[in-house]
């Protein structure tokens, strides 16, 4: 899934790289909002003394918890990304222009949001742009709404307990007989290390797929 | 079907971990960020079976402006209860204490409370330097006048770094004394005193109190036998192996420290006396200066920690 051509003409440390990149990029766009409100709002004795502090700082004049935050900011960047699409390509740069910079920072210096939210939503939305998959993409920024709604009602529990429920619902998908956790669950050896890097290509072999199917 | 059994199955487990709220959230832990009240040092007196806990939430950041209050009660969780119905924000928050002073008269009665309080703190570490104030009780020094330069938390944090980069004391945390209580009943603890900054220490702001480390105190059963002064305390730091780069003054058997022969000499490096120097020290140092064989009035026989 997160292989793309271009990374087979690549030096494999060139495109190892670039594929852990978007295995982080993942991480970050899928668990970053969700973390912070289960950090923020549940378990801040996890955040360090002076991060803690500035939070607390630019929180002060803010009328809305950190939950309400990162959901209307979440919420308000799936508005602009979709009408950016919808519209025709030099109007769409604009309302992008406008609503990202312009209202974004009026809305941090009116103190209706706090600088660390629209930190948090915008590192996770561009690292969703990362995805090569379109499907893929569509399904993380789905995900990024459920992990936050579980960590605001039952903070780190309630991320991992989304998370685990996600990978159990990958685990359990097939697409055309064949597994959707493939090939990193056919059993063996190096499968996992293919998923994460690219090796070189002269020790790259076929892989089989006669095991494809869950058990 | 069997899918959806398993989720329900998943989220009553959740609920029944998180326990319950009454804030508006499953999960009982649910705290306001911005509401919270940051607290950095912890000052413990204890007098005529009455505890006073002072807090002081360091300097001044920005907007928010440092906080110092002193509460009395009954017991360590009473003071802390006069003390959130004092603060202006709605939770005292005990994560980051970075330091904790306990009074001279707490300490002579015993920190078991201290530690006990905490060993089952949710919130607070075990790991955290801790001072005796020397003839004097916490509160003047956590609660002290002063501006953000000489504020508690900064005070303390420099006193820390400069003593262990001399190497004049080691700041020795309540897990280190917890322990060395635990296993031998005997602890070494670092000690400071009040100084007002217009007498005592002249180039600084006049009119504000400052702490200056004073050596150590030798804990005995939980509570505070005797002191050791500067010159002692570099012997202990020898014996225990926590000598930094500082210079010390040593007798050569004919005279004493003053004597025109005295020999003075670096101290070795940290880690453990070798050789010739450890039985050597032993001697000089030992019995002559720490007094370990001196029983100290009132107490049972001192124990080598």
């Amino acid at each position: 899934m997160l292989h793309v051509p271009e990374d087979r003409a690549r030096h494999a440390l060139v495109a190892s790289s670039l594929v852990l990149l978007r295995w982080l990029s993942l991480a970050l766009s899928l668990i970053l909002p969700a973390l912070f409100v289960a950090v923020a709002m549940f378990h801040p004795e996890m955040i360090p003394y002076r991060l803690l502090q500035s939070i607390i700082r630019s929180k002060q004049e803010v009328p809305f918890s950190i939950a309400a935050e990162i959901l209307g900011m979440l919420a308000a960047f799936e508005l602009l990304q979709e009408a950016g699409i919808r519209l025709p390509d030099p109007v769409g740069q604009t309302v992008s222009i406008i609503g990202a910079l312009i209202v974004g920072q009026s809305a941090v210096e009116a103190r209706v949001i706090s600088p660390i939210a629209v930190i948090v939503v915008a590192l996770a939305g561009i690292a969703g742009y990362t995805q090569p998959s379109q499907e893929l993409g569509a399904a993380i920024r789905l995900w990024r709404f459920l992990l936050a709604l579980c960590s605001l009602a039952l903070g780190l529990y309630g991320m991992m307990a989304g998370l685990m429920l996600l990978l159990w619902r990958l685990c359990d998908m097939e697409s055309l007989g064949v597994a959707y956790m493939y090939p990193a669950c056919d059993g063996e050896r190096g499968s996992l290390l293919r998923v994460l890097f690219r090796p070189p290509l002269r020790l790259e072999k076929k892989p089989r797929r006669k095991g494809g199917r869950n058990p | 079907m069997k899918g959806w059994s398993c989720l329900a199955a998943i989220a009553a487990a959740a609920v029944v971990f998180s326990g319950c709220s009454g804030d508006g959230s499953i999960y009982s832990n649910l705290r306001e960020i911005e509401k919270l009240q940051i607290i950095q040092t912890m000052g413990f007196d204890m007098a005529q079976g009455r505890v006073t806990v002072s807090i002081s939430s360091g300097p001044a950041q920005g907007e928010l402006p440092s906080v110092k209050l002193a509460a009395e009660g009954d017991s360590i969780s009473q003071a802390l209860d006069h003390l959130q119905d004092w603060a202006a924000r709605e939770e005292l928050f005990f994560a980051h204490v970075r330091f904790v002073v306990i009074g001279e008269q707490a300490a002579r009665e015993g920190l078991a409370d201290v530690l006990d309080f905490f060993q089952r703190n949710t919130q607070t570490r075990l790991a955290l330097p801790v001072f005796i104030v020397r003839g004097g009780t916490a509160r003047e020094l956590v609660t002290c006048p002063g501006d953000d330069l000489y504020e508690i938390t900064s005070i303390l944090s420099s006193v820390q770094r400069d003593t262990e980069k001399q190497g004049s004391a080691h700041c020795f945390t309540l897990l280190d004394i917890a322990q060395r209580l635990a296993r031998s009943g005997a602890a070494l603890c670092c000690t400071v005193t009040a100084a007002q900054t217009g007498e005592n220490v002249p180039s600084a702001q006049e009119g504000t109190v400052t702490a200056l480390e004073t050596g150590y105190a030798v804990l005995q059963d939980g509570r505070l036998a005797f002191w050791l002064d500067r010159e002692e305390t570099q012997g202990a730091n020898l014996l225990l192996g926590l000598a930094g780069s500082e210079s010390v003054t040593l007798p050569d058997g004919q005279g004493g420290p003053n004597h025109p022969g005295a020999v003075r000499q670096p101290a070795p490096p940290s880690g453990p006396c070798r050789g010739r120097t450890a039985p050597w020290v032993r001697r000089w140092i030992c019995p002559a200066r720490l007094g370990w064989s001196r029983p100290p009035e009132g107490t049972s026989p001192a124990r080598r920690p």
